[in-house]
This record gives C-alpha cells, sequence and structure tokens, in this order.
C-alpha cells in the first residue's frame, strides 16, 4: 500500500500515548493508544512527571505498531500532526520532540497541532456526521466548553469553564467517595444504582453558556462531612444529575442563541450514558441532530490529531512544533 | 562510513557533536529553538543530513529533568526513523570523561538534583565506585571515608570542596558535560563500558537503577 496522502498523529497532551494515521478524508488506516490509566490510579490522578516518563518509554513502539498495522512507507507522509498543546509541558514535550526526530529522518513536514481542535475534528473520523452549523460540547478530564463550528477550520468558542472540569469534578467526587480514578465510568455506575435526592446545587445553570463545577464539587463535600448514613448511589446520582441538569441547560440555551443543525459532543465524559441518554431527548426537542462520534474516537488518540493536521495544511497554517500549556480552542 | 552524532540537552549548554566536532548553544541564546533544530544547522554546515548518520548518542542524565528528556526523545525519534541504533551514557560518566578524561585520581561529579539533594557519583579509571542522591553534606562524608584526593566536576564544587575536609581537592572547573564527551564515549567506548547500541534507550533519574540499586 502507498502512503500517498497520509498524515501521522502523534498525541501526548496528558496520560495516553497515541498514534493514527489517517487520510484526507478522515479514514483511519492504523491507530493505537498507550494508557497510563494503571499507572496512574496508584497516585489518584495524573502525575505530570510519571506521565512525561511513560510517554517516553511507551511512544516509539506506539508508532512503531501503528506503521507495522499499515505497511506504510512513512517517507510518504503528507507530514507528521502533534499535538503542541493544550497540556502538561513534560507531556507535550515528549511528543514534540520525538515527533521532530521522526520528522528529520523522514525528512517530512511537522505540524503542531490544538488539542482541542483535535476533539473537534473527533467527530468526523470514519465517516462525516456532522452537520454545519454545528455546535460541539467539549467535555473530558481537562475541558469542558461549547463551540460553534461554521465549518472544519471555522471555530468560535462561546462557553467554557470558569474553575475545574467536569471530568476533573467527577474525579474528585470519586475520591472523596473512595471509588478510585478515573471517576467518570464508576461514578455513573454507581449512580445508575442510587435515587438523586440530595439537592446539590446547579452553579451558573440560569444565565450564560460559561459552566462551573468547582462549587459542586464542594457541595459535596460538606454534605459528606455533615450528613451521617449516606448512601454512595445516593450521592452519585444527586451529583450526576446536577452536572446532566447544567451540561443540557447550557446546550439548549446554546442551541437557541445558534440554531445549528448538529449538537456533537466529545471527549471523555461523552462516555456517560446519563449525558448520551438527555442528549437524545434535548435534540429530539429541538430538531437537532446528534452526533456522538464512538467512544475510542472521543478520548484522546492520535487519529484526531492527524485528522485536524489536515485543516492546518489546507489553511496553509504552519504552527511551530513548540509546546504551549495553554491554548485556546480558537488558535490554531 | 557514516557519521555518529552526540546530542548534550542535560544542561542550558545544549550540545551537538557531529564526526568528532562540538556545537555547543545556550538554550536562552535567542537563536535556540529545539535540539532538533540545533542538529540540523549543525549537520547543514557540515554539509551532511540526517541520512549521513549511522549512529546517535545521547546523555541519559541525570541532569535537567525536563532537557533531558527533549534530548532523549529526539534521540530515539531520530534512531528510529532513520533505522539506525541509539546510545544512552550515564549523564555522570559524560561529566567524569568531560572533566577528567584519562584520570589517575578518583573524579567525583555532581549534579543537583533539586529539594537539596544531589545526584553523585565517584569515577575510578571509568568505573564508579559510589552512586548516590543524597545530601551533599552525606556524600562528603563518604566520599571523606573513602578517599584521600579527589577531582570535583559538576554543581557545587565549592559547597564540596569546603566540606571535603582533610581530602586533597583538585577543582576540575568544569560545571557541565559535553556533547564531545558522549561522542567519544560513544566512538572508543572502555573495555568495560556498560553502553551500548539499543533501539530506544531512557532517562535516569533518582527512580532508576543506577540510583536505587547496587554498584555493580
Ligand atoms: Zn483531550
Amino acid at each position: 500500500m502507498t502512503s500517498n496522502g497520509l498524515i501521522l498523529g502523534i498525541e501526548t497532551s496528558c496520560d495516553d500515548t497515541a498514534v493514527g494515521l489517517v487520510d484526507e478524508r478522515g479514514q483511519v488506516v492504523a491507530s493505537a493508544v498507550a494508557s497510563q490509566v494503571l499507572i496512574h490510579n496508584r497516585y489518584g490522578g495524573v502525575y505530570p512527571e510519571v506521565a512525561s516518563r511513560a510517554h517516553i518509554d511507551k511512544i516509539i513502539p506506539t508508532v512503531r505498531m501503528v506503521l507495522e498495522d499499515s505497511g506504510i512507507n512513512p517517507r510518504e507522509l503528507e507530514a507528521i500532526g502533534v499535538t503542541r498543546g493544550p497540556g502538561l509541558i513534560g507531556s507535550l514535550m515528549v511528543g514534540l520532540d520525538t515527533a521532530s526526530g521522526l520528522a528529520a529522518g523522514w525528512g517530512v513536514p511537522i505540524v503542531g497541532v490544538n488539542h482541542l481542535r483535535g476533539h473537534l475534528r473527533s467527530a468526523d473520523l470514519e465517516e462525516q456526521r456532522v452537520e454545519f452549523p454545528a455546535m460541539i460540547l467539549l467535555v473530558s478530564g481537562g475541558h469542558t466548553l461549547l463551540a460553534r463550528m461554521n465549518g472544519p477550520s471555522d471555530i468560535k468558542l462561546i462557553g467554557n469553564t470558569l474553575d475545574d472540569s467536569v471530568g476533573e469534578a467527577y474525579d474528585k467526587v470519586s475520591r472523596m467517595l473512595g471509588l478510585g480514578y478515573p471517576g467518570g465510568p464508576v461514578v455513573d455506575r454507581m449512580a445508575g444504582a442510587g435515587i438523586p435526592h440530595i439537592p446539590f446545587p446547579r452553579p451558573v445553570i440560569n444565565h450564560g453558556l460559561d459552566f462551573s463545577f468547582s462549587g459542586l464539587k464542594s457541595a459535596v463535600m460538606r454534605y459528606l462531612e455533615a450528613e451521617k448514613g449516606w448512601k454512595v448511589e445516593d450521592v452519585a446520582a444527586s451529583f450526576v444529575a446536577a452536572c446532566m441538569d447544567v451540561l443540557v441547560a447550557k446546550c439548549r440555551r446554546a442551541l437557541a442563541a445558534y440554531p445549528s443543525s448538529s449538537l456533537v459532543i466529545v471527549g471523555g465524559v461523552a462516555a456517560s450514558p446519563p449525558l448520551r441518554a438527555a442528549a437524545a431527548q434535548l435534540c429530539d426537542e429541538a430538531g437537532v441532530r446528534l452526533c456522538l462520534p464512538p467512544l475510542k474516537w472521543s478520548t484522546d488518540n492520535g487519529a484526531m490529531i492527524a485528522m485536524a493536521a489536515w485543516d492546518y495544511l489546507a489553511t496553509d497554517n504552519h504552527t511551530p512544533a513548540a509546546p504551549q500549556t495553554s491554548l485556546t480552542i480558537e488558535s490554531f | 562510513m557514516g557519521l555518529t552524532l552526540a546530542i548534550e540537552s542535560s544542561s542550558i549548554n545544549y550540545g551537538v557533536t557531529l564526526d568528532g566536532a562540538e556545537t555547543v548553544l545556550r538554550r536562552d541564546d535567542p537563536s535556540f529553538t529545539s535540539i532538533g533544530g540545533l542538529v540540523q544547522t549543525t549537520l547543514a554546515a557540515a554539509g551532511h543530513t540526517t541520512a549521513d548518520i549511522a549512529l546517535i548518542a545521547v546523555n541519559l542524565g541525570p541532569g535537567n529533568l525536563s532537557s533531558v528528556r527533549a534530548g532523549v526523545a529526539y534521540a530515539n525519534g531520530l534512531a528510529f526513523s532513520l533505522g539506525r541504533q541509539v546510545v544512552g551514557v550515564h549523564g555522570l560518566r559524560v561529566l567524569a570523561e568531560t572533566a577528567a578524561p584519562g584520570a589517575d585520581l578518583p573524579v567525583l561529579c555532581l549534579r543537583n538534583a533539586g529539594a537539596g539533594n544531589v545526584y553523585a557519583a565517584v569515577y575510578e579509571h571509568g568505573r564508579p565506585t559510589l552512586m548516590r542522591h543524597d545530601k551533599l553534606s552525606e556524600i562528603a562524608t563518604a566520599v571523606r571515608a573513602a578517599h584521600t584526593s579527589v577531582i570535583v566536576a559538576g554543581s557545587f564544587r565549592d559547597q564540596a570542596i569546603a566540606l571535603l575536609d582533610g581530602v586533597d581537592v583538585t577543582d576540575s572547573g568544569v560545571e557541565v558535560p559535553s556533547s564531545l564527551a558522549t561522542y567519544r564515549l560513544t566512538v572508543t567506548p572502555p573495555a568495560d563500558a556498560d553502553w551500548a547500541p539499543a533501539d530506544v534507550v531512557s532517562p535516569i533519574n533518582e527512580q532508576t537503577a543506577p540510583f536505587t540499586g547496587e554498584i555493580p
């Protein structure tokens, strides 16, 4: 097979070492993710020092696996797309410097990619799902934001978290309840068996498109300290209900302010069954197409970085392959 | 015959040695972009391309944690893409070679480990007889007990000399390792070298074998 028209995407912004190979139409030729979840379990969260070291050990074997799976000649790649931020500085550097070495040896260009643009473009991996103009809800351990997309490269940030991301709130509540890391799946599972009778706050639910989750997290902590005899399942269910009410209310308000053809939900929290159910109901009411890409593309992966890198080539955006710990979704 | 490329990124003085000729650039120099950029300009100035590289050598640290990683990540990536191998050399061994190659006296090599600690090694004829991650005062006590004269290289030399009361100390004047030393240790390794070409290499810090295990 010839590798004409392929970009190799490399993602190391947080705790997954991920590599993907994607063509211009978003077809994924190969993809591999080396997860560090088992390593970070011990610390109850991502420990930056350990993450960066694990990336060094895993990145070349992961690249090798993707190349062997695809059988391509890497010297024929259109480019290497590599996450330049936002993320953990040490982790970003490992990806960027490795990519720089690969690019030098293969003689191919390197493109520094905004991780958030990768998440937004992940929805069109393998098939064209997004109908423009689109409303995007990005919900993950690192981010909670609403963005308006008029086209692949035409992105406007319309709502962001003022403090914690929803994924962070899940992880912290999970720790308070003694449920371990990562918090998302286990808190959702517990919530499914509980009754949401505790009236936790719904921060900034009644105005604007920005989010806030730190007050909700603190309210859960105060409740656990003050009350006796609470059930883990009921606390989880009440916390999840508060999160869902806020996420859905913001999406409803965003769709009203910016009429859209589709609502796209990406990021690790898109795996949440209650979020998927609530979003389906909202889209039914609003007459908007709901777009939930497969979960493997919703969590951090290399294919989404390659997918976004195509937009950089198309718009002639030659961003430097230098690490940026913070980047807004509107930057390339 | 192909070239050997040696990379040094464990301190603010980034260095590249290509075929025995060294280029050094401080990380805070306005013309510095990345270790990859320095390798490319060094290759271009010598009229070479990456295809001419047969072997890559890199300082594995300890040293500045994130810049060591940058050098190691780049070296691994370049080696993989060229289908070549990479040699990783212990950063304190590189420092000993930089400061006092072929010295008869023991060489005490020190690098700042942060939090009041140092990485320390004593090399005698190229072999480590002490390897510790500890307070400088603890290192000085161990050196005083074992040696009557040493050469000192690396960080905190003045403090070390003050603590090495009763030991005949020579200050090497060398603060950081050089890529030229890594190059020499790779091209003409001593018979008992514990480094060898590999597909990928990993950085060394206080959690890795040289500082947690016993001296061989
Ligand atoms: Zn992400």
